[in-house]
């Protein structure tokens, strides 16, 4: 008895804690309000998978540039950085991200603007 | 909420990895790899697989403990990540299932360490439960760290 108890209980307490902290994920990331402005922003996390595989080629993997301008540190709004997204000017494809991808990496962008060399 | 934590372990990670996300595919593959050290060295305790694994008790105990040891380790900064950053998340099924199925693997890994330490249990039952926090593991890396590597980028 005691063998199938004490194990099922263990699995059972330690799998419930990790799955609260999960659904609260108490260190998840804010963007800040002043960089997002009237832009809806997602997760920069998720954010950053879909900028290293839609624009990491271009930009540099830590938005250093590239072909494309350098983003780390750059001195663009997410309004605008969205409109470039949306409709391209210059040589950048159009339609490399949408919906909520585009949310996410706005919000990974948010973030590289924010650095400073 | 613990928006600094968040900013000092990206810091950390960032300062010899690409991104946090890369760090957490390194980190993910090393455990996996210690794991699988961990499956053949068991195996081995359980007296099987002596022509591969060639190295005899006790020190193949000695090897079965430390890369465990090791191995939990090495899931510390990647469960961070997953838990207190990522979050459980259902927006596609390869990250529900990675949520779940992350959700299991430390009660898993208590059962494992609870029956390592009783000695009044079936023979049968610490290869089955190793065997189980092995297998997911390898769903855990499938769903991650082999996606991230496979999908996104291979590089540190």
């Amino acid at each position: 008895m005691r063998l199938v108890v004490v194990p099922l209980c263990l699995f059972v307490g330690v799998s419930a804690v990790v799955f609260t902290l999960a659904k609260l994920s108490l260190a998840e990331p804010d963007v800040p309000r002043a960089a997002a402005g009237s832009v809806h922003v997602g997760d920069p996390y998720r954010g950053q998978v879909v900028y290293s595989q839609a624009c990491a080629a271009c930009h540099g993997e830590s938005g250093e540039g590239g072909v494309g301008p350098k983003l780390a540190g750059a001195t663009i709004t997410l309004t605008v950085a969205k409109a470039q997204i949306e409709s391209p000017r210059g040589t950048m494809p159009p339609n490399l991200v949408q919906g909520r991808k585009l949310d996410d990496v706005l919000a990974y962008l948010a973030r590289l603007f924010e650095e400073r060399p | 909420m613990l928006g600094s934590v968040d900013s000092t372990y990206t810091d950390i990670m960032t300062a010899v990895f690409s991104s946090t996300i890369a760090a957490k595919a390194w980190f993910a593959s090393a455990a996996l790899l210690l794991a699988l050290v961990q499956v053949l060295t068991g195996t081995r305790i359980f007296g099987h697989l002596q022509g591969v694994v060639r190295i005899t008790p006790p020190l193949v105990n000695r090897v079965h403990r430390w890369s465990g040891r090791l191995a939990f380790l090495c899931t510390v900064p990647v469960a961070f990540h997953c838990i207190f950053i990522l979050g459980f998340d259902s927006s596609e099924p390869r990250t529900l299932a990675h949520s779940i199925i992350g959700s299991f693997v430390y009660g898993v890994f208590a059962v494992k360490i609870f029956f390592v330490h009783d000695h009044d249990h079936p023979r049968w039952t610490l290869p089955l439960v190793g065997g189980t926090l092995a297998a997911v593991l390898v769903t855990l890396w499938l769903t991650s760290a082999y996606w991230y590597f496979t999908e996104v980028r291979f590089g540190f």
